[in-house]
């Protein structure tokens, strides 16, 4: 048992023999092969898809709409209740306890917004209900359930999480559907055929969920390199990041434009990294020239232009500028903070002083006040991100990182520190 | 071969009409509907299609518009006309747009030609079976699919090969990969096919819905990759910039640690690792002070530890992020090193790797012109080698990359460089030194 912290055996075997009795009693009591679909629909809550914005939702799903409008009422509860109790136990056996509260309750939600659709299809529609009509109510049950507790549930309100999740909701639910029209036109053999483009579905989501990871460390070490170079303080991008990311969640901004400020944050000091002969460029670089240089080198790399006018419209590091975009302001505001907190967590207040002293327009202090509105409620913002930085911190303890160039850095020095190397 | 080439074009033209004519003569009308519906489906995916695997050819790909011919064979299975039928949407995936606009008509006739002969054949192998369910279903699934890849191959690598002026066991070698697919793809479509057939237009809806946001996650992917791979330019353009002297080495150590990778038989996976790993091996210099990095002659024991010292820190600080990981190892000297002393938790494919980028690495550094020696001999590096392998190098790398250059014919190190540098004083003949840290084993 892999759990982070030892669940008592007690604990386990209770849970385990409730789980048994349940999936037995549904055997008994309901239709013949009742207790086969709980174990698939418990098995589903193992099985998870991968969103591509970070979190999963599990493959269950399918099965649970198809349970849900094939079979009568009571033995669709009972079948889902067997499921979620032994797919709470299966879990228990590979998974931290704390996701396992997460991930049951959750699958509990949607197995009651599951049966709660279907019982409210059937109060609207009189007469006999169509089975689409059972599946369709079924589907749209499973994702406003598992929405709402995907959100309340882990106790965060990250919208962009829940909207990027919509695609592969939308996927098993039609998944679902067709797997209950095919059992109930054809048998049990041909929901085997209609669920096998699920095994496509969740193969490229695995994929895009890969690659978006991947990529998203890529920038996160093109982040560090002027930071080995000792053009900036080590783990300065990694905090500023973090701040960025709880900007655009406080601000409501999409998926693209949290990407976007997250990259340009990470790589707002590129410029300061020399791409010729680094010998014939000694001379200190203003925070304007070296986000045009940044956005330069971006742009002969072929990346995301966007990114590169973001770079040079915030000129981050600085305080003596006019943002003008709300993506700008956050990429400097973060950057600036953590310029003037860097890993002293006292430093906190004084950075949000002058950081919301030198706002100066409309798009500056929304970013500040944001800035401000989050310290004060998220105690742990300013630890998480020191945190985050730390980590690589250490593996440079006891080396001059500054003299990498030469000593021409100024790591830790107030704005504008940054100097071509 | 462009006479051939034509030939080809016209045969497979005729020989479609020909068939189709002749099934309209004795199996009467096809079913219309599902030959404007599946076809259209079929067009636009061979125009929208995502490719998962490239073939480098430049012509061999394959889509889903042959999901969806193999979906209308088990759709009209049971019609009299059901080849007409399943010939006629096999024709729709030769409407490819670019050749359209491009008025290459030989190309649109050939593609439709091809295509239709390639599903009348998958028709005619699923409609001989007559079981109508359980395992007998797949095998027939399975031998419509084979029918429909053979007819397909035997057109196109004919044409491909001529088209390219390549050889047939060159174009095969690089379409064999996709022939897997003929069978997923081919079997998933008449299972999908069954599946519309019993629940009709609705099942097509629920299927399409999820097969368009599989795409549209497809072509995302696609995108993600290609930004990951420029920003792994931009990151190698970093660390060469570290080093101006020793421009290309990167790639060239890439290329030699694929032609060592790919004679020891590793798998596509693995020399895609191998690759990007070669890529990322000089990434510790990054941490090393450049007036060490750059410093002709020989550094003193103590600039020497603080060069150790700066690349591991490098290395290790990179090491934090997951991707870099595994690349970190096979960076580190401690694993490069045939002879070192490898950590034993250290996956053995990945040790493997450091010494084959250590031997990459060593033969480019010696077969190139640094600051303080001009490029070694071609013969003089592999005495090198041969001289170290089972203390320094793994001598079965060594092998493998001597053999690989000796049977590709080609040359390199004195007299055969291709990136040669201006430097302000002329390097000597022999010697060592400090630039890069892969000469730095040589250096002590």
């Amino acid at each position: 048992m892999t759990t982070d912290r030892q669940l008592p055996a007690a604990l386990v075997a209770a849970l385990a023999a409730l789980a048994s009795a349940a999936i037995v009693l549904t055997a008994m009591l309901g239709e013949p092969g009742d207790a086969a679909v709980a174990a698939v629909v418990a098995v589903g809550l193992l099985v998870p898809v991968r969103v591509p914005w970070g979190g999963t939702v599990p493959m269950g799903n399918v099965p649970m709409i198809a349970a849900v409008s094939l079979l009568a009422h009571w033995n669709a509860a009972a079948v889902l209740g067997a499921a979620v109790l032994a797919g709470t136990v299966l879990l228990l056996c590979r998974r931290p306890r704390h996701d396992v509260v997460y991930a049951s309750s959750r699958y509990a939600a949607s197995a009651a917004g599951a049966m709660g659709a279907v019982l409210l299809v059937d109060l609207l529609v009189v007469g006999d209900v169509p089975m689409l009509a059972n599946a369709v109510g079924a589907s749209v049950g499973v994702l406003a359930a598992d929405l709402l507790a995907a959100r309340f549930a882990s106790g965060s309100h990250d919208r962009l999480a829940t909207r990027s999740a919509l695609p592969v909701h939308l996927t098993l639910a039609c998944a679902g559907i067709l797997v209950a029209v095919a059992v109930d036109a054809v048998g049990v053999a041909m929901a085997l055929v209609a669920a096998f483009p699920l095994l496509i579905t969740r193969f490229s989501f695995d994929r895009y969920a890969g690659a978006t990871d991947t990529l998203d460390q890529t920038v996160q070490a093109l982040g560090l390199v002027p930071e080995l170079a000792g053009l900036a303080p080590l783990g300065h991008s990694e905090r500023s990041a973090h701040y960025a990311r709880a900007l655009a969640r406080e601000l409501g901004f999409d998926r693209a434009a949290t990407t976007r400020v997250i990259t340009a944050t990470r790589l707002h000091h590129l410029g300061a990294l020399p791409l010729e002969n680094e010998e014939s460029q000694d001379e200190a670089i203003a925070p304007f020239e070296m986000a045009a240089h940044g956005a330069r080198v971006l742009r002969d790399a072929g990346l995301s232009a966007e990114v590169a006018d973001l770079l040079v419209a915030a000129r981050a590091d600085t305080l003596d500028a006019i943002a003008p975009t709300l993506e700008a302001a956050v990429v400097r505001v973060a950057a600036t903070f953590d310029e003037l907190v860097g890993d002293d967590a006292d430093a906190a207040d004084r950075g949000l002083a002058l950081v919301s002293a030198s706002a100066r327009d409309a798009h500056s202090r929304r970013a500040a006040g944001a800035l401000l509105e989050l310290v004060a409620t998220e105690e742990s913002l300013v630890a998480d991100a020191i945190a985050a930085g730390d980590r690589f911190r250490e593996a440079a303890v006891g080396l001059d990182l500054e003299s990498v160039t030469g000593g021409r850095g100024g790591a830790g020095e107030l704005l504008p520190f940054t100097r071509r190397g | 071969m462009p006479h051939k080439r034509r030939a080809l074009e016209t045969s497979a033209g005729i020989a479609a009409a020909t068939v189709v004519t002749a099934l309209a003569v004795t199996s009467g009308a096809p079913s219309w509907v599902v030959v404007v519906s599946f076809g259209a489906m079929v067009m636009l995916a061979e125009n929208f299609d995502v490719l998962i695997h490239r073939a480098g050819m430049g012509g061999a790909s394959l889509t889903p518009g042959f999901m969806l011919t193999m979906a209308s064979i088990a759709v009209v299975r049971d019609d009299s006309a059901a080849v007409l039928t399943a010939a006629l949407v096999g024709a729709w995936e030769g409407l490819y747009l670019p050749q359209i606009r491009q008025r290459d008509f030989g190309a649109i006739i050939f593609n439709c030609g091809q295509f239709a002969l390639s599903s009348c054949a998958a028709a005619i192998v699923f409609t001989s079976f007559t079981a109508t369910g359980g395992w007998m279903l797949v095998v027939a699934a399975i031998a419509a699919a084979i029918a429909y890849g053979l007819v397909n191959v035997s057109f196109v690598l004919p044409f491909v090969a001529w088209k390219h002026n390549e050889r047939f066991g060159v174009v095969w070698a690089d379409m064999y990969r996709s022939v897997p697919n003929y069978l997923s793809w081919g079997l998933l479509g008449l299972l999908i096919g069954l599946v519309c057939k019993e629940l009709g237009p609705l099942a097509i809806v629920l299927l399409a819905i999820p097969m368009g946001i599989g795409r549209w996650t497809f072509s995302s992917f696609n995108r993600v990759k290609e930004a990951h791979d420029k920003s792994v330019q931009l990151f190698i353009r970093l660390i060469e910039a570290k080093d101006p002297y020793t421009a290309g080495h990167t790639e060239r150590v890439a290329q030699y640690s694929l032609y060592i990778g790919e004679e020891l038989g590793l798998n596509a996976n693995r020399l895609e690792h191998l690759r990007q790993s070669a890529l990322m091996h000089d990434v510790g210099k990054l941490a090393v002070p450049s007036r060490l990095l750059n410093k002709p002659g020989k550094l003193t024991p103590e600039e020497w530890d603080v060069v150790k010292r700066h690349n591991t820190a490098g290395i290790d600080i990179l090491a934090n992020i997951d991707f870099m990981r595994t690349m970190a190892v096979v960076a580190s000297d401690e694993h490069g090193r045939y002879d070192g002393s490898s950590r034993t938790d250290t996956p053995a494919d990945l040790v493997l790797e450091a010494h084959i980028v250590a031997v990459a690495d060593a033969f480019d550094a010696m077969t190139s012109t640094r600051a303080y020696r001009k490029a070694l001999a071609q013969e003089v590096a592999y005495e090198e080698l041969r001289k170290n392998a089972g203390s320094q190098f793994n001598p079965v790398c060594v092998d493998a990359l001597i053999k690989v250059i000796d049977e590709r014919g080609e040359r390199y190190g004195a007299g055969f460089e291709v990136n040669v540098h201006q430097f302000a004083t002329p390097p000597p003949e022999a010697g060592v030194g400090s630039a890069g840290l892969g000469d730095l084993e040589l250096a002590q």
